[in-house]
């Protein structure tokens, strides 16, 4: 099993280069911050993978404080995209 | 007015706690005043922000809603089949347009599902809502079709959110 | 018992995975950043919760079980907000959408 983890960590981190592409090239800050956004929520995969392979649990706490940090710098950066500021 | 409000930090206080709890998972003396006062500091921060009305029927709305859940995932596995099958086909079969309509919803929480519920079905996404005017973005126009004629989603979303008989 | 429970893990491990590539193939390959916002918001929504899923059959019914289920509740309401939020700022700034025969952005 562990092996299928590693296997599936290492095709997450393949597909997070490809999303770096649209990151570096994409025109415009949107394209950018959408890629930004999908690299972010399979980091999430990627951070359960790793507790797995390791056996260790407090992995998930970090995966779980790791999805709303990234919610939420989304929703700062879309907010200053969209009026300028963040407040 | 002040027994809702005591309501109100009562139920968001039992809430947090309940959440701390499954987080932290001891049940040793340490973790669980720590999380008690924790929630109490949260609950006096925010507590007109989680709960705002206090409506009658709420366990029907609740059952109605977990079977809706159930429905929207089959309909998320679907179009998630549909974008992948679009995306890897070699000629890309896609018409995008964008639409608009109107609903009569009025409650934010049943708009904010009506929202989310579109971004996650075949084929659309919300670009906008402002007030009852919903701005779609449609990957085809099959897709724009249903969402202006048929109108599924938003007659599920009513059946839900419609108060007690 | 274990050997299906495995089988169905590495099913679902699979199916997701598959959707966990095809959505970035479609942020590279589509033409604008709606129909990128298509690809970003469905695939990966599913792909995760398949995965994890397939990693709540692994686990077993323990306490990381239901962890890994608030996990999956919380992607659910999250990725389709924040798409939301990005394609309205897109919106806002006047992103000119794709259409049928029109020139790649």
């Amino acid at each position: 099993m562990i092996d299928l983890f590693t296997i599936t960590g290492l095709v997450l981190i393949s597909t997070i280069v490809l999303c770096l592409y649209r990151v570096i090239v994409g025109p415009g800050s949107c394209n950018r911050l959408i890629a930004a956004n999908t690299i972010g929520t399979k980091t999430i995969i990627l951070l359960v993978i790793i507790g797995y392979i390791y056996g260790r649990g407090i992995f998930l706490d970090i995966a779980l404080a790791y999805a709303m940090i990234n919610f939420i710098a989304t929703l700062a950066m879309a907010k200053y995209l969209e009026k300028g500021s963040i407040c | 007015m002040d027994k809702e409000k005591v309501f109100r930090q009562c139920t968001t206080f039992c809430i947090l706690f309940a959440f701390w709890i499954l987080l932290s998972g001891y049940l040793d003396a340490f973790h669980l005043i720590a999380g008690a006062v924790c929630s109490a500091i949260v609950t006096f921060l925010s507590y007109d922000l989680m709960i705002t009305k206090h409506k009658r029927g709420g366990v029907f709305k609740l059952l109605r809603f977990t079977f809706y859940c159930g429905w929207l995932f089959i309909e998320i596995l679907r179009a998630a089949f549909d974008v992948a099958y679009r995306v890897l086909h070699p000629h890309m079969p896609i018409d995008p347009q964008i639409v608009t309509f109107e609903t009569p919803l009025s409650d934010d929480i049943t708009r904010t599902v009506l929202a989310n519920s579109i971004t996650l079905t075949p084929g659309t996404i919300t670009i906008d809502v402002d007030g009852g005017t919903y701005t779609v973005h449609a990957l085809t126009s099959a897709a724009a079709r249903d969402l202006m004629d048929d109108r599924t989603i938003e007659k599920r979303v009513t059946c839900i959110f419609q108060d007690a008989p | 018992m274990i050997a299906l429970s495995n089988l169905l893990t590495v099913l679902l491990i699979g199916l997701g995975l598959f959707f966990m590539i095809a959505g970035p193939v479609g942020l590279i390959r589509l033409p604008d950043f709606y129909t990128r916002a298509h690809a970003s918001g469905k695939c990966d929504t599913v792909g995760q919760a398949l995965i994890l899923l397939g990693f709540i059959i692994y686990e077993g019914f323990t306490f990381d079980a239901i962890k890994l289920l608030f996990l999956i509740l919380f992607i659910y309401v999250l990725t389709p907000t924040a798409t939301y939020a990005i394609v309205r700022a897109a919106y806002v700034l006047k992103y000119v959408p794709w259409k049928r025969g029109g020139e790649r952005q």
